[in-house]
């Protein structure tokens, strides 16, 4: 009786900080941000209540919500699946046991580790024309070395999408390494003597048991591009004109220098209800693959689902 | 992208197979010659630019311009020192590094005390197969962008005339931190096994007692694991640090960094020097912490 009393008390002092901390600092900002985004804010009076107005107006003729959704989407897109395909790549050859594999590890993670304003400013100097590594190497296979690549409106947001995938692939291939770890060596051998082949076994035991691992990383992915702000501001700052404007980039730019809260409060809470819909619809799929996952594969045991992230276990 | 997929993936079956049977993989396919000539240029890829910035960083501004890798030119050691005391004008590059260290510190003591003690809290009070409702609202709080927060957060440090202080940042960074903390160590203590606990209690200690004596010190890799993501987390932030250090000797490293493309634009070394300076700390934590990352990962960590 008296332990089990005990036990309470110890949860609700022990939580307390910690709640209190995620509410002032996640909850009431997500509350706040909704309510600012119905109002017309200059940052220094008291915020006036004007309804949907800021919706219509990022919305309507003028608002250019709509191109910095698809452009963020694009940008999102590009980088997680680059991430991806490559990450998975690196884990199935890590988890081959390659020679030098915990080199390679450690390696591979390494941009993850480099602060992300100086990766940007190290690409942005890589990316010069003339003096820039990019056309340095171009210029040796004899490609040309003038091509401005983050002044073309056409291609910085792919440039920018590649050193997002320069950045965040060695985040991906731990978290997919561990799940591709999961899976016993006996089912592989058991594949083996019943004559499947490499391709086989890859695509029939190790991408369906890491496939919710797969989803959960993607998701994850979505969720950090959608945040690119620091990777675009090093590098760009948005431009040339607006071509890597992303949604945090306009905020940022709406609030914090056109001074203009409540647009930029509409922006976010646009942008957070589109990521809140994507994480959704992806959990419910990695919730249904990780029932396939364990049909299809005869077995997914806590231990492999556990590297899945207890980020995508806790929200499914 | 899409012939990079059907390429890759038989590529890295073919990898795969290389160890499971050795003996008999006599000849080489394509695949696998593609995807280990894929695992040597991301190799490359990978090492280059990171070794580039340290090689960059102490030459001048023409052999930056002519050997963008930075293998040749002279040895230009000034450039750290220029970068340190600041360029005319510009801030020197120490205050930069205070208030990195000011904010890291912090934020991993907030987040480490706060998210360890809560995950105890539930581990205990929460029977076993269940999920606590408290870790899905610590997810759910990940899942929140930072673009949604950061002007009500603006907010609340102005109203508590704590913008500038890279201590009040950190400490901000911290509780954000805190839903991973108790993710990986959640895991971490749900494993942890219950008759060393009940032993503990058997000696005399108390709940808190065994939390400090037994299971802090026998789950130091998982709140090693912590520490590091938190810091490269702090080390890198800057969506944040840019609205709250506005004065330029309030600046983290990662926000000093966004405004100092034009500062130096005459000497690219200098600008180097200062990439360098602001990898070298978390580099060397990174290099000697790395085993750790991996496993805090695997328990589920996911950075911000």
């Amino acid at each position: 009786m008296l332990r089990t009393h005990l036990r309470r008390r110890l949860l609700v002092i022990g939580a307390l900080p910690a709640v209190a901390g995620i509410a002032l600092l996640v909850a009431y900002p997500v509350v706040r941000t909704v309510y600012l985004s119905l109002t017309s804010w200059d940052g220094a009076s008291a915020p006036k209540f004007i309804g949907t107005t800021n919706f219509r107006d990022i919305t309507g003729q003028g608002g250019d919500l709509w191109a910095t959704v698809l452009r963020t989407i694009r940008f999102s897109l590009v980088a997680t699946i680059g991430v991806m395909v490559i990450g998975t790549l690196l884990a199935a050859a890590l988890s081959a046991g390659i020679p030098g594999a915990r080199f390679f590890r450690v390696v591979w993670f390494l941009p993850m580790v480099v602060p992300v304003s100086v990766s940007g400013v190290y690409w942005v100097n890589a990316f010069q024309p003339t003096t820039g590594l990019s056309n340095y190497l171009l210029g040796k296979v004899g490609l040309g070395t003038t091509h401005a690549w983050l002044a073309d409106p056409h291609a910085a947001l792919y440039v920018t999408s590649f050193v997002w995938v320069w950045i965040s692939t060695g985040f991906a291939m731990i978290i997919m390494l561990g799940a591709m770890n999961g899976v016993p060596v006996e089912i592989y051998e058991a594949a083996e003597m019943d004559g499947c082949s490499v391709l086989r076994r890859f695509f029939s035991i190790t991408l369906p048991v890491v496939r919710p691992t797969l989803a959960t990383v993607a998701l994850l992915e979505i969720i950090f591009t959608f945040n690119g702000f620091t990777l675009i501001w090093a590098m760009t700052q948005g431009g040339p004109g607006t071509s890597t404007q992303i949604l945090p980039v306009e905020v940022y730019r709406q609030a914090f220098i056109n001074g203009n809260y409540g647009a930029a409060s509409a922006q976010a809470v646009v942008g957070g209800v589109l990521l809140l819909l994507v994480s959704v619809v992806m959990t419910r799929f990695i919730r249904s693959s990780s029932g396939s996952g364990r049909a299809r594969a005869g077995l997914f045991r806590r231990r492999a689902n556990r590297s899945a992230l207890a980020a995508g276990q806790g929200i499914t | 992208m899409s012939a990079t997929l059907s390429t890759a993936e038989p590529a890295a079956a073919a990898v795969m197979a290389t160890k499971t049977r050795p003996s008999r993989n006599h000849r080489r396919s394509v695949w696998w010659w593609l995807g280990f000539l894929l695992l040597v240029v991301w190799t490359i890829g990978t090492i280059f630019p990171v070794l580039s910035i340290f090689l960059l960083s102490v030459r001048g501004t023409q052999d930056v311009y002519n050997h963008p890798l930075g293998f040749s030119g002279a040895l230009q050691w000034g450039n750290y020192s220029e970068a340190w005391n600041g360029a005319p004008g510009g801030t020197a590059f120490y205050h930069y590094l205070i208030n990195s260290v000011v904010s890291v510190v912090a934020a991993m003591l907030i987040a480490i005390v706060l998210g360890t003690v809560t995950s105890y809290a539930l581990v205990r009070n929460t029977s076993p197969g269940k999920t606590p409702l408290l870790l899905r609202v610590f997810v759910i709080a990940l899942v929140f962008p930072l673009v949604v927060l950061v002007i009500p957060i603006f907010g609340l440090l102005d109203q508590a005339a704590l913008l500038n202080s890279p201590a009040a940042i950190g400490v901000v960074y911290g509780v954000l931190a805190c839903p991973t903390v108790v993710l990986i160590t959640y895991s971490a203590f749900l494993e942890f096994p219950e008759e060393l606990i009940d032993a503990g209690n058997l000696d005399g200690l108390s709940e808190w007692g065994v939390f400090l004596r037994l299971v802090l010190p026998l789950n130091r890799g998982p709140i090693a694991a912590c520490l590091v993501l938190t810091m490269i987390f702090v080390w890198g932030e800057a969506q944040l640090g840019i609205i709250a250090l506005q004065q330029a000797q309030s600046k983290t490293l990662a926000v000093g960094l966004l405004g100092l493309q034009g500062q130096y634009f005459t000497n690219q070394g200098v600008l180097f020097s200062g990439l360098a300076l602001a990898t070298l700390p978390i580099l060397v934590v990174y290099l000697i912490m790395q085993k750790f990352i991996v496993r805090g990962l695997a328990l589920g960590g996911a950075l911000r």
